[in-house]
């Protein structure tokens, strides 16, 4: 990390390392414990990830790109149904535990460490190898809509032709419908709590997330990130992914494909890379 | 439906009559209406008696008020009945030397007012989403080229976000000639489109005798959205209220009132 002289430390955010590196890098212990938590939703999520593929003409035993993959959880099991998978993400901590998991498993996906927002630098030489793109578990929207725009511009560079994109986000009308400014969940004796606002100027939700052990009666703090994000209708995201040359076919209120409805909490767009005619 | 819906232009035009029950039943809301528009600019550095364009203005219900309180005041509309509506209150409130009133569309308000500049422009009553979202820009970018340096706006526009937490399908109005309304509502969400179905009939006894439907379409703007459309076309988004009675935008209000400078 770079040594800041005193002047040049204020009370402005832009000095502070951004709240991925904190969550990710520097605090990765606690999220990994939030990853193992998600594992037991993987085999089924991944499912329903095939099926969606497969309603679009996408089988195995074709390529997929998992960016960002965290733990691996969905490319030990999409590795499992005959997809030749690579994850790319930039925690090491992360990527450490994939590989434990795919020895675990019995699986061999390919692992590899990259930024998301360089996701093509990462994977010289293969523009045009994948069949299908995902990006699950509200994993873009934490730079700027500038940055998400440039990622689906890199995941169409990198999409064989026909290959489709899925996107699994929070779905942000249900937040508009149902804000609850306080969240609250224990893993163990790890406890998170969330405070949240939405700020409908920018449409992003920002506030700190507080981390806890709990011992006795006690909450001992380990850690409190600013965890902001943007949240995109769907209209607004059907609309980015276009811009960056994608062709929206399909807009869903999760990976089981329901139907989008204001009360769903997830947002799932699903986009091919068409032939430019 | 048995009827073909009717185009915008046709609600305005042909079913103008109908439409003006509509205009006629916000008239006894207007004058408290132009006083917030009138503090909102204020507060944003408008002088006493300065220059406002309304476009569009309908019947001029906040035109006329604001001509009342000694703004020099034009309106642009694109239904000559409304404009004729309009002049019938100038008269009747005698603010003849304060308002100019002109048939025109919106799209092409600059050309209609070409080489003139307002102190400020309002733009009121959810007069945007008509057409595609390039257009509205268009429009904004006019109105931007139609004020001074200093110039300000306002645009009033439905909120998006209140529609999507409470907005219940089926809304029902009666009107004292005995009109009564029905409308049926829809939100697109892959669009963000606003899809209402009008169903006027006249109340005869109990029976409801159907006189005519109307369809009408128009893209809803979030509050972050609608500030980056206002970008786009050269303004800067400086406050926003959520009534007029300037209360902050949540989603439990029902409109968007933003405010924007040049400067």
């Amino acid at each position: 990390m770079a040594v800041l002289s005193p002047s040049l430390i204020d009370q402005s955010r832009s000095h502070e390392s951004h709240w991925t590196d904190q969550l990710f890098l520097d605090h990765a212990d606690i999220f990994l414990r939030i990853h193992e938590e998600a594992l037991e939703h993987a085999e089924e999520q991944s499912r329903q990830i095939a099926a969606i593929l497969e309603r679009w003409g996408v089988r195995p035993p074709v390529a997929v790109l998992d960016a960002p993959c965290g733990i691996g959880r969905h490319d030990v099991h999409l590795t499992k149904l005959g997809f030749r998978v690579t994850g790319l993400d930039f925690a090491p901590a992360f990527l450490e535990r994939a590989r434990r998991l795919a020895v675990e498993t019995g699986t061999d996906p390919e692992f590899v460490r990259g930024d998301l927002r360089t996701v093509r630098a990462a994977l010289p030489g293969r523009d045009g190898t994948y069949s299908a793109i995902l990006n699950v578990w509200t994993s873009f929207g934490y730079w700027s809509d500038d940055v998400d725009l440039d990622l689906f511009r890199q995941y169409y560079a990198l999409a064989a032709p026909g290959g489709l994109l899925v996107l699994d986000t929070v779905n942000r009308d249900m937040i508009v419908r149902s804000f609850r400014p306080h969240g609250y969940e224990e893993w163990g004796d790890l406890v998170h709590i969330e405070e949240r606002r939405f700020d409908l100027r920018t449409s992003w939700i920002v506030g700190p997330w507080r981390f806890f052990t709990r011992r006795d009666n006690d909450l001992i703090h380990r850690a409190t990130i600013s965890v902001d994000h943007r949240l995109y209708a769907a209209h607004e995201l059907k609309r980015l992914v276009e811009a960056a040359g994608w062709t929206t076919v399909g807009i869903f209120g999760g990976l089981a494909m329901e139907p989008l409805t204001p009360e769903q909490p997830r947002l799932v767009l699903v986009a091919r890379k068409d032939e430019p005619s | 439906m048995g009827e073909p819906p009717v185009s915008m232009d046709d609600l305005f035009l042909k079913h103008g009559d109908l439409f003006l029950k509509l205009h006629e039943q916000g008239l006894e809301q207007s004058e408290s209406e132009a006083k917030a528009i009138a503090t909102l600019l204020k507060r944003h550095g408008l002088a006493d008696g300065g220059t406002i364009l309304d476009a569009p203005c309908g019947i001029g219900r906040h035109a006329i008020h604001l001509a009342r309180m000694g703004y020099k005041v034009a309106g642009l509309d694109l239904s000559p009945l409304y404009i004729d509506r309009a002049n019938h209150y100038r008269q009747k409130l005698n603010v003849g030397d304060r308002l100019e009133l002109k048939v025109g569309d919106l799209r092409t308000v600059g050309t209609e007012f070409r080489g003139r500049r307002f102190d400020a422009a309002i733009n009121m009553w959810q007069s945007l989403g008509y057409w595609d979202e390039g257009t509205d820009e268009t429009i904004l970018r006019q109105l931007h080229d139609l004020t001074s340096e200093t110039g300000l706006l306002i645009v009033d526009v439905l909120n998006r976000d209140n529609l999507v937490k409470h907005m219940t399908s089926f809304g029902l109005t009666r009107f004292d000639d005995g009109t009564e309304q029905h409308e049926m509502r829809r939100l697109d969400y892959e669009t963000s489109r606003l899809d209402l179905i009008w169903e006027f009939y006249r109340r005869e006894g109990e029976d409801l005798k159907h006189r005519s439907t109307a369809r009408v379409r128009f893209r809803v703007y979030a509050l972050h959205e609608l500030r980056d459309l206002l970008r786009r076309a050269g303004w800067k988004a400086v406050d926003e209220v959520g009534s007029f009675a300037l209360e902050p935008v949540t989603a439990e209000k029902k409109r968007l009132i933003v405010v924007a400078s040049k400067a």
